[in-house]
């Protein structure tokens, strides 16, 4: 989509194929390669998880308590003496598990209530975004803490509150794209053919306005991740034994000064993979920025 | 925390108060001690450490806590301290050996001297952290921390001269019991923080709200009193409690050990409504309050009008003020303490002990009495455990009982600290017998009984747990445990206001764990864990016979009588297996070395006796 998008607004002739156009100037620069290879590697982990882990990540071995790491535990072990590697590794599950459901539903809640306050505006357009304001207006940990605690402590019900929490933004964001597209000859054109309001919002305006929101899902992704290990972390989170980065790294900071290997693997897992989502993010806008890149063609 | 601040919460929290010594010392003071008390009062022989039941299900040490043989006679210290007052006759035969043993064992304990350099010197502020938040200021109210030091008991709980621990005079500056009757002489002279005096008029009225108001916390502690005459003022200044029964805690339960008998002002309440104690405390103590905000802190300042005498003369405390802050990690309140920006903490974990030891500028005291149990149970009411399941259900319970291996818990969530201690009592209270028995590690006896409990596998079962770190450790191995006989725990990690909702009052679980403090006498713990509506029977359970044999080991106050009450108590508790008792996790202080003289002892910090030397 991204690629129509470019090929319509093409003006210079001979552009090589848009699609390859678009790939360039993704990986433009290494930080994006760097991104992207960190996501791989994190997608991979998750997927092949049960594979890759030398043991199960909640086995329990009570004569390797808190032990350094060593040839037998690559990351050391944690306090009730489950390997960290294999802990880090079945983490990545939880974190994108969270982050893709949490993109799913604020993308649904998002984008629907975007698309119909800028398709239809007036009165619909105001309740709407004065909802969305107030949502707004709460910080993004602490509403999604609140919903966590409402709901109860379980995956599931991270998922909603950063779902939630983040979907007030999406949904402004598609409002603003849906307000200047509802005005374009082409949307003029389907509304008097009698196109259903329905079918012209998803049919003809979202098409239009996916290039910002694929940028924002990127952040939005990284975003959901760290929140998650917020949330863990202050206990509202993922419920023990499940390992997730955010409840390994609670539990590591209390032996910081004995066994800081607790704490600093999941710790850094979180810090490069919420970086590596940023680099893509930033990618993916820089390509898709039609400012940026007439201003490199020009 | 203060003394009480920790005594108040002895159903799941930490006991408070040590001594100055090193468990090293009581390991080797305590075991002649125990050995005399227990041959002198006829009980049952010492545990020796070779009577491990399994090698990998030894219960603990017996010295450990070898002191506290002597604390379990309150009456015979009583009898000591108040000897031409008291009259029990049963108390004065325990008197000789209670106090003799405890004399060799508790020298180190009751001594100040360990902590104490120079001349007491006065002024400075106390800066101590708090682990739990202060719940409420009103004694009878309190299911955790309370102002304390702003209040005073009828009695003390402490070391004699000897070193036996047992009721001493407090506000009640003698006490006799006769009966069904104890007579308590009130001391003279002594005035509120608002100026009102002290008099039976006032007991009278504390003794009746203790027992007489529904939600009292204090009423569990007195089951013994006479619900509907609890006390009568003889003259003004003497006052008489009337008990349904003779009753051998119930002078501990009206001691400074106990957190909810405090004795708090009567004006106060008639000026301002009993609501607003709540929030005010009043108490004739040696600090006033100055303010409290919940969640952070408690600040104190010193009454100028206290009656009790410092060592050099002039009225106590020494110092000026106390701020009690209230810091949630052992963690912080470590590194806190390692900044030098905080005088005092109880309670180090394991793994900071060796760290603990190498800071410059604290002393590391380890104390037998603030130490924790840890436990958990069946709900009796509903789910797979239920009681109107009969056999089955027994079956199942003990099938899990089998399946836990005590002794990796103590290890690992003890950090080379916490010891396996498989009965409510500690090594060497009267009670404490390993005769008793207990279900030991043995994966196959559980999967046996699994089969003939025949229920469908897996079970799903709802796990209860407070969010503390070491509950938290604790139930994520009794996780792995269990999934070895097809038993699936879900854990729900609460806070512990929410713990209590769930499990006290929703009744909403199928098992949970709690922990525990040492008790000054068993019979307190017991019957409010057992008895229907104490406090701490969130299982529910009913099983014939304990309430009796427990109520029987209170109106005793022969010493070998009771140990064999309650060895029989604990007997029926192990056939029932509705509770498990896990591991013991021993208390320890990490104290200033600006602060002098910790005469902290089981039950209270007094605070009023520390002095700050710069």
């Amino acid at each position: 989509m991204a690629a129509t998008l470019t090929a319509g607004r093409v003006v210079a002739p001979r552009e090589p194929h848009g699609a390859l156009v678009f790939v360039r100037r993704v990986l433009e620069t290494r930080l994006v390669g760097t991104g992207l290879v960190i996501s791989a590697i994190v997608v991979l982990c998750a997927i092949f998880a049960p594979l890759i882990s030398p043991y199960d990540p909640n086995l329990q071995d009570y004569e390797a308590l808190t032990e350094a790491p060593s040839w037998a535990h690559l990351l050391g072990t944690d306090d009730i003496g489950r390997d960290v590697l294999s802990r880090v590794i079945y983490g990545s599950r939880i974190s994108l598990e969270v982050g893709v459901i949490t993109v799913v539903i604020s993308l649904t809640i998002g984008v629907t209530l975007g698309l119909v306050s800028g398709y239809f505006g007036g009165w619909v357009d105001d309740v709407i975004m004065r909802v969305v304001d107030a949502i707004q207006a709460f910080p993004g940990l602490i509403l999604a803490l609140a919903i966590s605690a409402a709901l109860g402590p379980a995956i599931g019900n991270v998922m909603i509150a950063i779902g939630v929490v983040a979907a007030p933004g999406i949904a402004r964001l598609t409002r603003g794209q849906a307000l200047s597209m509802r005005e374009r000859d082409f949307v003029a054109a389907a509304r008097v053919i009698g196109v259903s309001p329905l079918a012209i919002m998803f049919r003809h305006i979202w098409p239009n306005v996916t290039a910002p929101i694929v940028v924002q899902t990127s952040l939005l992704m990284a975003n959901a991740i760290l929140t998650e290990a917020g949330l863990s972390f202050l206990g509202v989170g993922v419920q023990p034994p499940t390992p997730s980065w955010g409840s390994m790294l609670q539990t590591g900071r209390q032996y910081l000064e004995t066994a800081p290997w607790i704490s600093l693997a999941p710790g850094t897992a979180i810090f490069l993979t919420v970086l590596a989502f940023n680099f893509v993010g930033d990618g993916l806008r820089r390509a898709l920025d039609p400012r940026l890149s007439s201003r490199r063609r020009g | 925390m203060t003394s009480t601040v920790r005594s108040a919460v002895r159903r799941n929290e930490a006991r408070s108060t040590p001594p100055g010594a090193s468990r090293r010392t009581f390991l080797a003071l305590g075991l002649g001690a125990a050995a005399a008390v227990l041959a002198a009062c006829g009980g049952a022989p010492p545990p020796t450490p070779t009577a491990a039941v399994k090698p990998t299900q030894a219960p603990i040490s017996p010295p450990t806590v070898a002191p506290t043989p002597a604390a379990q006679a309150p009456t015979a210290a009583a009898a000591a301290t108040s000897a031409p007052t008291a009259t029990s006759a049963p108390a004065a035969a325990t008197k000789p050996a209670a106090a003799a043993a405890a004399g060799t064992a508790a020298t180190p304990a009751a001594g100040a001297s360990p902590a104490a350099s120079g001349p007491p010197k006065r002024g400075g502020q106390l800066k101590l952290l708090v682990t739990n938040d202060f719940v409420s200021m009103d004694p009878i109210w309190a299911s955790g921390p309370t102002a304390s030091m702003v209040y005073e008991s009828l009695l003390r709980w402490r070391p004699n001269e000897q070193g036996a621990y047992g009721v001493q005079p407090g506000l009640a500056k003698s006490f006799e019991t006769s009966g069904n009757k104890v007579i308590f002489k009130l001391r003279e002279g002594v005035k509120f923080h608002d100026g009102s005096d002290l008099n039976a008029d006032v007991v009278v009225w504390n003794l009746k709200r203790m027992v007489q108001n529904p939600k009292s916390f204090a009423k569990n502690y007195l089951q013994a009193v006479d619900e509907k005459d609890p006390a009568t003022a003889l003259d003004p200044m003497t006052v008489q409690l009337n008990l349904t029964r003779p009753s051998a805690a119930v002078l501990s339960s009206l001691s400074n050990g106990n957190g909810n008998t405090f004795i708090v002002s009567k004006k106060a309440a008639d000026d301002h409504g009993e609501e607003w104690l709540k929030n005010n405390p009043v108490g004739t103590g040696p600090f006033k309050f100055v303010s409290w905000q919940s969640g952070d802190k408690l600040e104190v300042k010193r009454n100028d009008a206290y009656w009790d005498m410092g060592l050099d003369g002039k009225p106590l405390p020494y110092v000026d003020g106390i701020t009690y802050r209230f810091v949630v990690e052992a963690t912080t309140q470590f590194n806190e303490m390692r900044a030098g920006t905080a005088d005092m903490i109880q309670n180090v974990r394991g793994r900071d002990v060796a760290a603990a030891k190498q800071i410059p500028h604290a002393r590391y005291i380890e104390s037998p009495y603030a130490g924790n149990k840890r436990q958990y149970f069946f709900n009796a009411v509903h789910g797979p455990f239920s009681q109107d399941q009969g056999e089955k259900s027994l079956k199942l319970r003990q099938a899990i009982n089998y399946a836990v291996d005590r002794d990796a818990i103590a290890k690992a969530v003890g950090g080379g600290f916490g010891f396996l201690l498989p009965y409510e009592f500690v090594p060497g209270a009267v009670g404490y017998d390993t005769s008793v028995p207990y279900y030991p590690f043995d994966l196959a006896k559980a999967q046996q009984l699994m089969k003939e409990w025949g229920g469908q596998t897996p079970l799903q079962v709802k796990f209860v747990v407070h969010n503390r770190e070491q509950d938290v450790q604790q139930a994520q191995m009794l996780q792995q445990m269990l999934d070895k006989i097809g038993v699936k725990l879900n854990l729900n990690v609460v806070e512990r206001v929410a713990w209590g909702e769930i499990v006290r009052i929703n009744n909403d679980f199928e098992m949970a764990s709690r922990q525990s403090g040492v008790a000054l006498d068993p019979t307190d713990d017991l019957l409010v864990t057992w008895a229907e509506g104490g406090n701490s029977a969130y299982h529910r359970a009913k099983v014939p016979g304990l309430i009796d044999t427990l109520h029987k080991a209170d109106s005793s106050y022969d010493q070998k009588t009771r140990h064999e009450l309650f060895v029989q108590a604990q007997k029926l508790m192990y056939e029932s297996a509705w509770f498990n008792y896990l591991w013991f996790e021993p208390g320890n202080f990490l104290v200033h070395k600006r602060v002098q003289n910790f005469p902290a002892t089981w039950g209270s910090l007094r605070e009023a006796e520390w002095w700050i030397s710069e």
